[in-house]
């Protein structure tokens, strides 16, 4: 397994080349690129650009694990106005097109957000519609769509079963799980997640939670180790699927200080992951 | 013997034949439908009922004895006028309107143009979840014709003037729907879509569906 991590954890004021610096010096393999969520990844930047970007991080002696986004947040595929709905899809096919340019081939979508003013049934039929459309693209670039689970933020495709419901309605091999562990919070376990998602799985984001909320002023996720995920059944449902793939670290809350060194110490935590060393 | 009047009433009859309607028709409106998703909703709640019905282009639609127009947004004349003569010939036409999703020069004119062929004064569009106290209270469109219904709003309402015809639904104390004789038709105005609830499976917006096509 190869370690990466958001570019979108460099800190703040930091330059793009910076950043590749203190990852590589914290030992990462990768960098996951975050379209929309940093200055020097737009939905503006042209493709002239972004193969500036790949020749940054492969100069940094690293390769982009994949294509991340936040936009989608703003955008829903499950949006009730079709506009927004276009956005949202124009959104994937960029992100499929800019990890074609920089060599990965996994891209992360947050698929559906239910809302209050948007309910359940109507959001899985767009996200199913959305996935089936954009999956062609995705196949032709040889390249995954993972849809997150944001299970307490996205509302939607709560439980294991019905995320593997909603992947065989889309029923298309482009179009997989990119499986966050910190995000099942109290309604389930991810090592379970895991071993019924198993070649679904496109990429893993890597963070801990902590299950009990409250104790924590701002955020229930927390640095690996500090939450309540179990983390060796968690490896061990990793070599049970034979995982072999990016473990992308995800810090919800960063270091008031010395900022850099919650590269360093996240490293560490993940290769005691790699390593099954607990 | 025929009297006089009894001769003028016959030759009326002679100069305007009563127009055979066929079933159900589902106006393919093309870019004059905002929300696609809201005609597959029609398409699929019609065939999930069971309901016969032809797909056709406005241009080419037969006299029917339902007409739906989902998620419309008319901004040419002849389009409305076209549903107008349908009306007059005694179908039921179900208007869902679509224009809370366009641009507000495209609302301009589809609301002058609504007036001036209709006979419907709508209101602007409102959103109704901009303003962060606008759901203390529930979301859904009460419906009093041809059932008694509740059906989640979709975002956007278009009120309409009560004066319009006869208010069958509304969004707590504003008018969203109305149903008007116009010929020998009706004419039933939706200002919050229905369709896209079709093809969610809501049950009681398919309810309501059926219910129109039972009473036409």
């Amino acid at each position: 397994m190869k370690k990466s991590i958001g570019d979108n954890e460099i800190p703040k004021g930091w330059s793009f080349e910076q950043g590749l610096e203190l990852t590589k010096k914290a030992g990462y393999d990768g960098i996951e690129l975050w379209l929309g969520d940093v200055p020097w990844f737009q939905m503006s930047t042209t493709d002239t650009e972004v193969r500036e970007l790949r020749r940054k991080v492969e100069n940094a002696g690293l390769i982009v694990s994949n294509v991340s986004t936040g936009l989608h947040w703003k955008y829903p595929l499950s949006a009730r106005d079709p506009k927004t709905r276009e956005e949202g899809i124009r959104i994937v096919k960029r992100q499929i097109e800019t990890a074609q340019i920089l060599g990965t081939d996994a891209v992360l979508v947050v698929a559906g957000l239910v809302t209050e003013e948007v309910p359940y049934n109507e959001v899985y039929n767009r996200c199913v519609e959305a996935m089936k459309s954009l999956a062609p693209q995705a196949a032709r670039a040889g390249v995954r769509i993972g849809c997150e689970n944001c299970n307490s933020e996205q509302k939607f495709l709560m439980s294991p079963r019905e995320f593997l419901l909603f992947l065989r309605d889309v029923d298309e091999p482009s179009v997989g799980i990119h499986l966050d562990v910190g995000n099942i919070h109290d309604d389930g376990y991810a090592e379970q997640w895991i071993e019924m998602m198993g070649p679904h799985i496109t990429r893993i984001h890597l963070k801990d939670v902590m299950k009990k909320r409250g104790r924590c002023c701002d955020s229930v996720y927390t640095n690996i180790f500090l939450g309540d995920n179990n983390w060796k059944a968690i490896r061990a449902a990793l070599s049970k699927v034979n995982y072999d793939g990016w473990l992308i670290a995800e810090m919800e809350r960063r270091y008031g200080y010395a900022k850099d060194q919650q590269f360093y110490d996240t490293a560490a935590a993940i290769d005691r992951v790699i390593a099954d060393r607990f | 013997m025929i009297g006089i009047d009894g001769g003028s009433q016959l030759s009326r009859l002679f100069r305007e034949p009563p127009v055979a309607l066929s079933g159900c028709a589902l106006a393919d409106l093309g870019s004059s439908c905002a929300l696609r998703e809201s005609s597959a909703g029609y398409e699929s709640a019609l065939a999930a009922a069971g309901m016969a019905f032809k797909r056709t282009s406005l241009h080419s639609l037969l006299p029917s004895r339902l007409v739906i127009l989902p998620a419309a947004v008319f901004t040419h004349e002849s389009e409305l006028v076209r549903v107008r003569r349908h009306l007059k010939n005694g179908s039921t036409v179900i208007l869902e309107s679509g224009a809370a999703f366009i641009n507000a020069e495209g609302f301009y004119f589809h609301r002058c143009l609504m007036d001036s062929v209709l006979g419907l004064s709508l209101h602007a569009p409102i959103r109704l979840w901009e303003s962060a106290d606008s759901f203390s209270q529930s979301p859904y469109i009460d419906y009093r014709w041809p059932v008694v219904t509740k059906v989640r709003e979709f975002s956007r309402i278009i009120p309409v003037d009560c004066r319009s015809g006869e208010t069958i639904a509304w969004f707590h104390k504003l008018p969203v729907a109305i149903k008007r004789r116009v010929g020998k038709g009706t004419l039933v105005f939706l200002g919050s879509p229905l369709g896209p609830h079709l093809l969610a499976g809501d049950r009681e917006a398919g309810n309501w569906l059926q219910a129109v096509c039972a009473s036409c």
